[in-house]
């Protein structure tokens, strides 16, 4: 037993990404902190350096005049080349804790939504998943880009991975209903793929385990109907895949919180 | 007027022998090389970050260099006993204000053109650019800026000891920046004495984010309103020449002991 004891512990190694040295050293856990600090800096670099709007009670007297004047308030968007300006920031906090695995995320997501970096959005994933081996949020991530890249096979392994990971992931009270919504992501995915290869009994499995969990789901119970009674649904699987990964800038805007009126600038 | 340029040139060379100016370029050029090298997944023309950080480092050095160079001026001329012989030229105290303060806006604004120049030439290395005019607009409002501090600076030093009136002026001057801006929001949910207090620093304390034109220059917003500009520019002036008034009263009937000092 001892024996069996050493030999696990001596071959257990620590946790990519867990400890980088002299970061480590100064910061401590304030790493948290400041690469929340520097993801809520991407933030403000999407919305042109206008932050979220509050409420507030504007004094009399021209200061909050002149500053409104001088400090643009307006709502718009960096699109283009322009979102580019926000991978520094996602950068840095990846850098400040390298378990920011959001902040992986989203840079994955301009790389490849902002400038078209299909390559770039791949290579922060694969980074992300050396630092982090264990999330399945990366792997559900990577098989997307599979689909934007029409690797369909590839993806079809990735999301199983994805799912094996999730699988494993403990669920806390405050995170219950977002690995449920993951949970149905990976197990949508898996059904369209299984189906898109003519593998109907896979499909119809995935897509039942998704109405277990979310049994308002209309769309999925036609779509199981229609594939059980042998009929070809009107959107092919392959379509509908596609029109699911297709996500733009204000996708990204969307998944805030706050309120506003679109515009571009 | 030729003596209050003869008092601003004093402290321009003593600046020159002192060489902060020279450290401060040395520290924003370290800051603007490690920004340089930083590696953003291999892409490059991105230059947002550089400018927000270094234009960042150019309002944090700049504000140092104002409140350090203002603050000594007059008790270090009174340490030295050379106030006694400056007094007795005769230079009357108004002149003494003013050219001292003078000299420290002046230096420090020329410092902050050299500031935004090694700015304006690392984004330039990176492949960026700023656009000219709101460069400019950005350049006088934070001159204007510093002619506050600067003057708040002067007008704190007459009555404390230059410790007291460096830390009380860093004080002032970073709590009006960092909180009156947050005031709006604050007086949602201030009730009673709280609000009052809060409508107070308001209005009584020196407004500096209306100086601010960086979120116009980094995320290429374009330039300000003129009239707007001039009108927060006249407002810079008006608070000066309270500041500088205040500072003369404080120092017009100061009685200097020459054993006391020496």
């Amino acid at each position: 037993m001892a024996f069996s004891l050493v030999a696990h512990l001596t071959s257990s190694h620590p946790e990519p990404g867990a400890s980088s040295g002299l970061a480590d050293w100064l910061l401590g856990e304030s790493r948290q902190a400041l690469s929340l600090n520097l993801f809520n800096e991407a933030d403000l670099y999407f919305h042109k350096g206008v932050g979220h709007r509050e409420t507030t009670l504007t004094p009399p007297g021209p200061f909050h005049y002149w500053n409104a004047i001088i400090t643009p308030a307006q709502h718009v968007h960096a699109v283009g080349e322009a979102s580019a300006e926000i991978l520094p920031w996602l950068k840095l906090a990846t850098q400040a804790d390298p378990h920011n695995v959001d902040a992986f995320l989203v840079a994955s997501f301009w790389a490849n939504t902002g400038i078209h970096r299909l390559d770039l959005a791949t290579d922060i994933l694969n980074t992300a998943q050396r630092l982090n081996p264990g999330d399945y949020r990366i792997v559900l991530e990577k098989g997307r880009l599979s689909i934007v890249a029409h690797h369909f096979d590839e993806a079809l392994t990735t999301f199983n991975s994805a799912l094996i990971l999730y699988s494993h992931t403990p669920v806390t009270p405050d995170r219950t209903r977002e690995l449920s919504l993951d949970q149905a992501e990976i197990l949508t995915f898996l059904g369209f793929l299984h189906e898109a290869r003519g593998e109907r009994s896979e499909a119809i499995q995935c897509f039942k385990t998704v109405l277990a969990i979310f049994p308002e789901r209309t769309t999925i119970k036609d779509r199981v109907d229609s594939l059980e009674a042998g009929q070809a649904p009107s959107d092919s699987a392959q379509s509908l895949l596609e029109r699911i990964v297709r996500k733009t800038e204000d996708d990204a805007c969307q998944d805030d919180d706050h309120e506003h009126e679109h515009e571009r600038k | 007027m030729r003596q209050i340029v003869t008092l601003a040139g004093i402290v321009w060379l003593e600046m020159f022998r002192r060489k902060e100016l020279a450290v401060l370029l040395i520290l924003l050029a370290t800051l603007l090389v490690g920004l340089l090298s930083f590696d953003v997944f291999g892409l490059s023309q991105i230059t947002g970050y550089m400018k927000d950080m270094g234009l960042l480092a150019v309002w944090i050095l700049a504000w140092i260099l104002a409140i350090n160079t203002s603050v000594r001026q007059l008790p270090q001329e009174e340490q030295r006993g050379t106030l006694f012989p400056l007094l007795a030229k005769p230079v009357s105290r108004l002149t003494l204000i003013i050219g001292k303060w003078l000299g420290a806006w002046s230096i420090t604004c020329a410092a902050l053109v050299c500031f935004y120049l090694t700015v304006c030439l690392a984004v330039w290395i990176k492949g960026g650019t700023f656009h000219l005019t709101t460069l400019l607009q950005a350049i006088l409002l934070h001159a204007a800026a510093l002619a506050l501090v600067t003057s708040l600076g002067l007008a704190l030093s007459t009555r404390l000891n230059r410790d007291a009136a460096t830390v009380t002026t860093y004080l002032v001057t970073g709590a009006a920046f960092l909180l009156l801006p947050r005031v709006p929001a604050m007086l949602v949910e201030a009730r009673g004495t709280a609000s009052y207090a809060l409508f107070a620093l308001y209005y009584l304390f020196p407004h500096f984010e209306i100086f601010d034109l960086r979120r116009r220059l980094v995320h290429d917003w374009g330039a300000a309103d003129w009239l707007i500009l001039a009108e927060v520019l006249l407002y810079g002036v008006l608070m000066t020449i309270v500041f500088l008034t205040l500072a003369w009263l404080g120092y017009r009937k100061r009685r200097f002991s020459r054993g006391a000092i020496l």
